[in-house]
């Protein structure tokens, strides 16, 4: 007959506890964070950001999307060194105009491979 | 017996004279000089902000073909997977378009990226053999240095890869709208294979309408 080990509920909770403030220490950055927003353009979603390190360089991909009426924005990258610091100078802004209900996945290129991280900027251009 | 006739005690008075000249000369009909223009006003500018002053070739459409480029080349086995910095040197950008576009200013910007990076050396191009030129003879020909610390002759770096390529627009136009549809390309010429290792290319549509 074999016997079963239930785990206290006290335990499991402690434990739930515990991953709940691990998580909430954690150093890796939110997505919301990720984004630096200026002017009118809260009503631009972030759907979706990844990254990949591709022949050495990392490779930046947000999707953003907008559901309402149309709206011109302008977006760009800033790369960044495991300290913290920008690799390169600012880059130019890219104008898109973003159609009511449309996604757009917008990729970016780090300028060296000493980027390994990056921000996602975006802001309203008339 | 006439009495002689008085002066008008009015008009007699020289201020009331004064007066009635400073009012003729109100109303006289002689244009007033126009007031001085307002001094321009002048302040520094976001040097990356989108420009859209006409849909002619711009600073913005400069910044992101020239950042399209780099970041392609950089990531291109060509370049990534060398042992070494290749050698590159820039040779023509054709300019098939109706405008005055400086095309070297694209190359020389993407020159300057990569260069940067660390990854790609660069020899001098053609355009700028002369003064290297000038520089090697003046060490070595004018009997002014000396000789171990001169520069010598034979000994410049010949260029793997040359940059080449085009921009072309095509334009549509109406009374009331102006398309202007820019496609620029680079290719990376192996100058020993004449093979072209890596092309890239970076489509900008411009509207201006009224």
């Amino acid at each position: 007959m074999s016997r079963t080990t239930s785990v206290p509920r006290t335990v499991l909770l402690a434990l739930g506890a515990f991953l709940v403030v691990a998580a909430g220490c954690s150093s890796a950055p939110s997505l919301q964070s990720m984004v630096q927003r200026a002017g009118n353009t809260q009503s631009v979603r972030i759907e979706d950001m990844r990254s990949v390190l591709r022949n050495g360089l990392l490779t930046a991909q947000v999707t953003i999307r907008k559901d309402d009426e149309s709206q011109r924005v302008a977006y760009r990258y800033r790369w960044l060194s495991p300290s913290g610091v920008s690799v390169w100078d600012e880059e130019a802004w890219k104008p898109i105009t973003l159609g009511a209900g449309q996604t757009a996945a917008l990729v970016g290129v780090a300028p060296s491979p000493d980027a390994v991280d990056f921000r996602f900027e975006l802001t309203q251009y008339k | 017996m006439t009495r002689p006739a008085r002066p008008d005690p009015f008009l007699a008075h020289p201020l009331a004279l004064l007066l009635a000249a400073s009012l003729l000369s109100a109303c006289s009909s002689t244009p007033r000089p126009a007031p001085p223009a307002p001094a321009p006003q002048v302040r520094y500018g976001d040097a990356k902000a989108i420009e859209t002053v006409t849909v002619d070739f711009g600073s913005t459409d400069l910044q992101m073909m020239a950042e399209t480029m780099t970041r392609s080349l950089l990531q291109h086995k060509v370049i990534s997977a060398a042992r070494e910095a290749p050698t590159v040197t820039l040779a023509e950008v054709r300019n098939k378009t109706g405008e005055a576009i400086d095309t070297r200013v694209i190359t020389e910007k993407v020159r300057t990226a990569l260069t940067k990076s660390g990854q790609v050396r660069f020899a001098v191009s053609a355009n700028e053999m002369q003064p290297q030129v000038s520089e090697l003879k003046r060490q070595n020909q004018s009997g002014m240095y000396r000789n171990d610390t001169a520069a010598r002759m034979g000994n410049m770096v010949a260029a793997r890869f040359r940059i080449e390529g085009s921009i072309s627009t095509i334009v549509k136009q109406t009374a009331d709208v102006r398309d202007v549809f820019y496609i620029f390309t680079l290719n990376l010429v192996n100058n020993e294979s004449g093979l072209i290792e890596w092309a890239e290319e970076k489509e900008i549509r411009k509207i201006a309408s009224r």
